[in-house]
């Protein structure tokens, strides 16, 4: 399995990655890594309705993505993760990306804000420590055609 | 339901766009007056449906009826439930909201934003042709053209809004009477069918201005050494530009980078 | 005076269906262009420098939230740039796309502004002292004399610059940004094109 890019989206399929990413990469499939979305008929639903047809889609919980992500075989993906609990689950469990975009947190007071609709606290930000120091690098941005915001 | 006056407040879901919490406060003015329809302003009850209604919220505005008409069916069941039920049903409240948006924002970017706006500029450059107006030759034209280029901007926007119009209004009413077997609604048109349709169509359209326009600027000019040269760069230009776009890069500063390279060059030339 | 007044005004108001009120593309640079060409009386270079800085701004699209380079106000600043300074079209063209980018960091700001006030406002619509109605009214009054502010400045900074320099201006250079600004138009119909692809290819 060929992973194109591992996106952090709190808000998963939605304009920025099929306006923005989708067309300028060469994928074949949409992964997308959310608790929620995995329990949720609805959400598991209109995630279909929202990503264009042609591209696969499968969503899974952390710890099942895992295992799916270690699969031998040809698929090109894109990996959305809700957010970075679930990376830290991925890599736990051995997948170690090299570079993560984080393209969208979810605001909560107290929350500092990096770049454009990515808001970091403390918790998250000693979460993103541990994970760098596994070599994870992180790339803040919205779309493809925005600059980059360094973490850390 | 007043459909007509929760259509009109749709027009100002981004009116207090803010980067934390994106249209929160234009989904409440649109919510509004329903929540003074349902709870009695200043009690409990419309108080939390107040803090609720001024979570988080962002999509594409002209799909963001899809949501609204979802979140007023769902709002009614809150005003309704019982007590035992009530943060069960808050709960779904909250999926409803953000998987609509997301979906609505996922289709309408992709059909408003990327598609009918450019298609609707491609249909304001064929009018303005047909009336022989050619906007992207040098010489400025002379002729009478008030009425011509009214014409022709008017089709631009008619182009865009009739569907985003009917698109506002229907996704208000299907996403209300909508439920989660119908995707509240969303399920009702193709919308990917339409898509890849107005953009097939796009594409014909531009081919023909492609060509008609270097018909118009260099049909005339015999070929000489300048217009050759200068028919080279344009083609550079061109492949530069598709270049860019595969870069990520947008062409804006393909345009300053070669204003600024000509530039330099003229004076060492 | 009392023209450029008004020419900032009718460019802000329209700059507001960019995000604020409306979204039917007013503030699109075609209509934008054509319009203010028509009160100016330059007709024909409105609609160019419109369908020009559309062309060359169609890699943008403000998806989610990200906020692209001001299409209306680039646009805008272009025709009134070359009506009231009497620039070149290709100057004029140029100035506007500069001032489209310097308006999107007023516009973060802006935004980031507006979050900052949140707090405030939320709690004083939990409070009752002040009605969703009136903050949308204050957002959207704020948001127009932002603009028109910018707008302003924008043409009393660059204008009389430009005056100033105008006439020393060498040939060479009047000739480089007139063949950039012909090559505009090329290069926003491949993007075009580009941007009607559909992939990957539905069945």
């Amino acid at each position: 399995m060929k992973i194109v890019l591992f996106r952090i989206d709190n808000r998963l399929i939605h304009g920025q990655v099929v306006e923005g990413w989708l067309p300028s990469l060469d994928v074949g499939e949409v992964m997308v890594i959310s608790d929620t979305a995995a329990k949720s008929n609805l959400m598991r639903k209109m995630l279909r309705m929202a990503l264009p047809k042609g591209y696969g889609l499968n969503i899974f919980n952390a710890k099942e993505a895992a295992n799916y992500l270690k699969e031998d075989n040809e698929a090109k993906v894109l990996v959305l993760l809700e957010d970075f609990h679930a990376l830290e689950i991925l890599a736990e469990n051995g997948i170690l990306p090299q570079v993560v975009n984080v393209g969208n947190t979810k605001y909560e007071e107290g929350k500092k804000e990096y770049g454009n609709g990515v808001f970091l606290d403390e918790k998250d930000l000693s979460m993103i420590k541990k994970l760098q120091g596994k070599n994870i690098k992180f790339d803040v941005r919205a779309l493809p055609s925005s600059l980059s915001v360094r973490l850390g | 339901m007043k459909r007509f006056s929760i259509f009109l407040r749709t027009f100002l879901i981004q009116g207090f766009w803010n980067f934390s919490q994106m249209q929160n406060l234009g989904a409440l003015f649109v919510m509004d007056t329903t929540l003074k329809r349902l709870y009695k302003p200043g009690s409990d009850a419309y108080l939390r449906a107040l803090v609720r209604n001024m979570e988080t919220f962002n999509t594409n505005p002209v799909m963001s009826s899809y949501s609204i008409g979802a979140m007023i069916r769902q709002e009614e069941v809150l005003a309704s439930s019982k007590k035992e039920d009530f943060e069960e049903q808050e709960r779904e409240w909250r999926i409803i909201r953000a998987t609509t948006a997301n979906t609505a924002a996922s289709i309408g970017d992709r059909l408003f934003w990327a598609t009918l706006k450019p298609l609707s500029l491609v249909f304001c450059i064929l009018v303005l042709f047909a009336s022989e107006i050619q906007v992207i030759h040098e010489e400025i034209y002379k002729g009478e053209m008030l009425l011509k280029v009214f014409l022709a901007v008017l089709a631009a926007l008619l182009v865009y809004n009739i569907p985003s119009i009917a698109v506002r209004l229907r996704g208000l009413k299907d996403s209300y009477q909508g439920n989660e077997e119908n995707f509240y609604g969303l399920i009702n048109l193709n919308w990917n069918k339409a898509i890849t349709f107005l953009k097939t169509l796009g594409q014909i359209f531009t081919v023909f201005i492609i060509f008609y326009g270097i018909y118009i600027v260099f049909g005339n000019s015999s070929l000489n050494p300048d217009s050759i040269a200068r028919m080279s760069l344009l083609v550079a230009f061109i492949i530069l530009s598709i270049f860019m776009k595969k870069l990520n890069i947008p062409n804006i500063f393909l345009y300053i980078i070669a204003a600024i390279v000509f530039g330099i060059a003229s004076f060492l030339a | 005076m009392g023209a450029l007044l008004l020419f900032c005004a009718v460019l802000a108001f329209l700059e507001l269906d960019t995000t604020y009120l409306g979204q039917v593309l007013l503030s699109r640079p075609l209509v934008v262009g054509s319009a203010l060409g028509f009160l100016t009386g330059n007709f024909f270079i409105g609609l160019q420098l419109g369908i020009f800085t559309e062309l060359i701004y169609l890699d943008f699209i403000p998806i989610g939230g990200v906020v692209p380079p001001s299409g209306a106000i680039s646009a805008g600043i272009a025709v009134l740039m070359a009506h009231i300074f009497a620039m070149d079209i290709y100057f004029a063209f140029f100035i506007g796309i500069l001032c489209g980018i310097i308006f999107s960091f007023v516009e973060r700001k802006i935004r980031r502004y507006r979050a900052k006030l949140l707090p405030k406002i939320e709690r004083a619509l939990y409070e009752g002292k002040t009605s969703i109605g009136k903050v949308m009214l204050q957002s959207i009054i704020f948001q127009f004399l932002a603009v028109f502010a910018f707008a302003l400045v924008a043409l009393t900074i660059f204008g009389p610059l430009f005056s100033l320099i105008n006439q020393d201006i060498p040939e060479k250079l009047h000739i480089a940004f007139k063949f950039s600004y012909f090559v505009v138009p090329w290069v926003g119909l491949s993007i075009l094109f580009i941007s009607f692809s559909t992939k990957p290819k539905t069945d």
